[in-house]
């Protein structure tokens, strides 16, 4: 298995899903895992990609991933 | 004092890491690196976590790919090599230590029998790890 991470900044939408902007795009359908530090608590969760496209952030072309949840995969205390 | 939509967008910001797991099968290995197939292309220059199952327990280590190259005729599926990076000292459930210990209890020179007029080989330069799918 190889797990290959990227950098993201994470913004909770709505109760079900998330949005992401990253570097890369991401691929309808693909099954993901988005971690993040949420009042010292470190948040993983298993999520779908619904879609992406292309945004401009800073002058620079970035992808906004919009990510259904599928469900926690658990937190940890920092 | 007033707060625009900016702001409070920005309060709501998290950062954090995206990751995709990628089912791969290792050709080959050996203390540097492996070599793996799998049905997804990388980018050369990409750094990932590598699982694999040997002999019914998981090693992992960190790798960074170095070559991904498509098979010609085979659909889908690509070649990717990758070398392991030592950002940290090998452990026992690390890779590199894996390898090299499976190396190492492999390595030596194999006699021939007197009387025969056949080379002794070096048997740790034609054993790699097993093939294995994770």
């Amino acid at each position: 298995m190889l797990r290959v991470s990227r950098d993201v900044v994470v913004t909770r939408t709505t109760q079900r899903e998330y949005v992401a902007v990253s570097g890369q795009p991401g691929v309808p359908g693909d099954v993901l895992t988005v971690a993040f530090v949420e009042r010292d608590d470190r948040l993983s969760e298993v999520v779908q990609v619904v879609a992406s496209r292309p945004v401009v952030v800073d002058g620079v072309v970035k992808h906004e991933l919009q990510l259904s949840r599928l469900g926690a995969r658990g937190s940890e205390q920092k | 004092m007033i707060y625009g939509l900016n702001q409070a967008r920005i309060d709501d910001e998290a950062f954090g890491a995206l990751t995709s797991e990628l089912r791969v099968r290792v050709l080959n290995a050996s203390t540097t690196g492996c070599l793996v197939e799998s049905t997804r292309a990388l980018p050369v220059g990409t750094v990932a976590g590598l699982r694999v199952r040997l002999l019914d327990r998981d090693y992992d280590d960190e790798v960074q790919i170095t070559r991904c190259q498509e098979l010609a005729g085979a659909g889908s599926i690509f070649h990717i090599a990758m070398q392991f990076l030592s950002a940290a000292p090998p452990y026992a459930g690390s890779l590199r230590y894996a390898i090299h210990r499976e190396l190492h209890q492999l390595a030596g020179w194999v006699h021939v029998p007197d009387g025969t007029d056949a080379q002794p080989t070096d048997s740790s330069r034609r054993r790699t790890a097993d093939a294995t799918e994770t």
